[in-house]
């Protein structure tokens, strides 16, 4: 595309939303992406290795060619980090739930209010569709028995600020009628026919086009819709080595620096190509738009680009019954308990390889010396027959995450590892992230509180994971905050960056704090309105 | 874990650290009653394959390690020659040491051990791995109309 008016970097969660919104509002769109572009239809396998390995999966954090390592990153604190490159990025993977945030966690704390957001989240919702599920899973029934129990209420609302557990909001197609005898593979199947995969990436109905394929992820979404403006080119296997700028204030915006392009190396040839715009988009996640811009030597006065990294510092309960669960049947995920100020846990379906890595394959802790004063029966990593008899249980376990509402600390943020060779796009990012007390207290609390529903569901056993030190990353925030004041945030209330001019942030690394709900949907309905504040601002 | 220190170079681990790593893979998932262990699965060439990707000539890094904390179990033994038991004593001591690396170390084997066990890897094409049968896993699906049953 010659003379884009906007270049968008990552067509993963939030970058396909912006473009499609600008596009559709007529400007030209270059989107790039690190990753491949796969065809749900015939590269989603369906396998847990196949897709999902992390040095080789179709889904890593990697190039195309899968014969060649992934992209590395140098952790300090964290282990496990589940990020997916290619068009539609982690929405390939992620279980499709769409929460919007807890309402105590924007009030006070962000730029914009709740009410603010309330439009956004209603475009996106309606566009992807978000929906809320009309039926439960064995899976997510028995974790609702056990929520309702202790006395949990139930609600449907989208608007969470008091403890509650709820069926769903997922960005997943209705439950498809399925009679008995019905032919899944027929083009008469319409949503989602509950097959489990949502992890692996969604590739049913196997008959459905594209457009209606079940879990609503970017690629199947808003980056066909931006396609069909006749606005908007996607380049695959693009990743991005840096933002051209200007130095000083050629615009009157007394901004020390104005964004002008992107250059970016292709992964397949590894030719540099360059492209000016009007302005540009990072929507390359909380870890590589930080690399980005501090690869680029863009401004950083206040030191805050990188910093107060959040990931929900997640854990899993695993219960055990002496009834069949059917982990793998349903909607990974359906049935969620809420509580504001510690975080959320959900019921989760996995297949066999990712529960045996939950039961058994790491955590802090051992599974044969049980844990003083804690209500769950193991913790920590199993090994030998024992675990092998654990893991078998597999059909009548109910797995549980957490996901905290973590502190916001500044020391916990991605930075350039100067200790480490650069790889072929520049120096690599190093992650740095440690639990603060208050973080591994509400963990824990959740954690408890787990246990206390799945005993109520009639659960004979429990194992905590308790991933306290090989700490897991999905969920990752925070790092190009979202903020009034410069010394603590990079980009303002419109998603500008406070020291460069016409340079937009669109991932969830703006985001200030979720509550530990799943941040997908707030990421794109900040996008979306980040769309919304470009067009105004430059090409209005 | 999401990669190791640069560019790949394929390297052959040492054959003696094959021999630990086998040590290692039987320990972590070892036979039980109806089902083969990982070795029995052909475990040890997909997990140095994971090993290797991470981080070229880890096989030969992770073998050293764990007959070096061999000896603080059983000294002068290495680890392949250690009872199941006094294996799982010597994960238990790197993983309970104040290091990043050390943990990762035993995640990282503990992590493709499982991986090549219980996922599709497992078996061969178009087969249907043996562990899937034993943890009444139902595989690869079109859609689960009976969404709902036990309830």
């Amino acid at each position: 595309m010659d003379a884009p008016d906007v270049v968008v970097i990552g067509a993963g969660g939030g970058g396909p939303v912006t473009a499609r919104e600008l596009a559709e509002r007529g400007l030209k769109v270059l989107m790039l992406e690190a990753g491949p572009w796969l065809d749900p239809s015939t590269d989603y396998s369906r396998g847990e290795h196949d897709m999902r390995a992390l040095m080789n999966g179709r889904l890593r954090w990697g190039p195309a060619d899968r014969t060649k390592p992934p992209w590395i990153r140098r952790r300090d604190g964290t282990n496990l980090i589940l990020q997916a490159a290619g068009v539609g990025g982690t929405t390939q993977h992620y279980n499709g739930i769409s929460p919007r945030m807890f309402v105590p966690n924007v009030d006070d704390r962000w730029p914009l209010s709740y009410a603010d957001l309330v439009p956004w989240y209603e475009q996106v919702e309606e566009f992807l569709p978000v929906t809320l599920v009309r039926d439960l899973a064995t899976k997510d029934a028995i974790f609702a028995e056990g929520c309702e129990a202790i006395g949990l209420r139930r609600s449907e609302e989208r608007d969470v600020a008091h403890p509650v557990w709820r069926p769903c909001h997922n960005a997943i197609l209705p439950i498809a009628d399925m009679p008995p005898g019905v032919d899944l593979r027929s083009a008469g199947v319409e949503g989602c026919t509950m097959c489990g995969h949502c992890l692996e990436g969604c590739p049913n109905p196997i008959a459905a086009p594209l457009e209606r394929k079940a879990k609503r992820a970017t690629n199947v979404t808003y980056v066909p819709a931006a396609l069909a403006t006749g606005n908007c080119e996607v380049v695959p296997n693009a990743f991005a080595t840096a933002i051209l700028f200007e130095s000083g204030d050629g615009g009157g915006s007394g901004k020390p620096a104005r964004a002008r392009g992107v250059r970016w190396r292709d992964t397949e040839t590894g030719e540099s190509r360059e492209a000016e715009a009007g302005a540009v988009v990072m929507a390359g996640g909380s870890i590589e738009s930080p690399r980005l811009w501090l690869n680029s030597g863009l401004p950083n006065s206040h030191d805050a680009v990188g910093r107060r990294l959040t990931m929900h510092l997640q854990d899993i309960v695993i219960g055990m019954f002496d009834r069949e669960v059917h982990p793998d049947r349903g909607q990974v995920t359906m049935a969620r308990a809420d509580f504001p100020g510690y975080g959320t846990i959900f019921a989760q379906g996995y297949g066999p390889q990712s529960h045996s890595i939950a039961l058994a394959g790491a955590g802090t802790g051992f599974w044969d010396r049980p844990p003083e004063d804690e209500p769950w029966d193991t913790e920590g990593r199993f090994w030998g027959e024992e675990a092998q008899r654990r893991i078998g249980e597999y059909h009548r376990s109910l797995a549980v995450v957490v996901s905290t509402n973590d502190e916001a600390h500044r020391d916990n943020r991605v930075t350039l590892a100067d200790d480490w060779p650069p790889d072929e796009h520049g120096p690599v990012p190093k992650v740095t992230y440690h639990a603060t007390p208050a973080s591994q207290e509400r963990q824990d609390w959740l954690a408890r509180k787990s246990v206390e529903i799945l005993c109520a569901a009639g659960v004979r056993e429990t194992h905590r994971s308790n991933f306290r030190q090989s700490v897991l990353m999905t969920h990752i925030m925070g790092t190009m905050r979202m903020g009034n004041d410069p010394a603590t945030s990079v980009i303002d209330s419109g998603s500008e960056g406070h020291e460069v001019e016409r340079l937009f942030v669109a991932d969830s690394s703006v985001l200030p704090g979720v509550g530990g709900a799943n941040p997908t949907l707030t990421a794109q309905a900040l996008s979306a309105r980040t769309a919304d504040q470009i067009a105004r601002r430059y090409f209005g | 874990m999401t990669g190791g220190h640069g560019p790949m170079v394929r390297t052959m681990p040492e054959e003696a650290s094959l021999v630990t790593l086998r040590a290692a893979i039987e320990a972590i998932a070892p036979p039980v009653a109806e089902q083969p262990g990982a070795l029995e699965f052909g475990a040890e060439g997909r997990v140095v394959e994971q090993v290797e990707m991470y981080l070229p000539g880890f096989t030969d890094m992770l073998a050293a390690l764990l007959d070096a904390f061999a000896m603080d179990v059983r000294p002068g033994t290495a680890f392949a020659d250690l009872t199941p038991a006094e294996r799982g004593e010597v994960f238990r001591l790197m993983a309970s040491e104040d290091s990043h690396d050390l943990r990762e170390a035993v995640d990282a084997v503990f992590v493709f051990t499982l991986g090549a066990v219980y996922s599709e890897q497992s078996a061969g094409p178009g087969e249907r791995p043996a562990a899937w049968d034993r943890v009444g896993f139902d595989g690869p699906s079109d859609g689960h109309p009976d969404y709902r049953t036990g309830l």
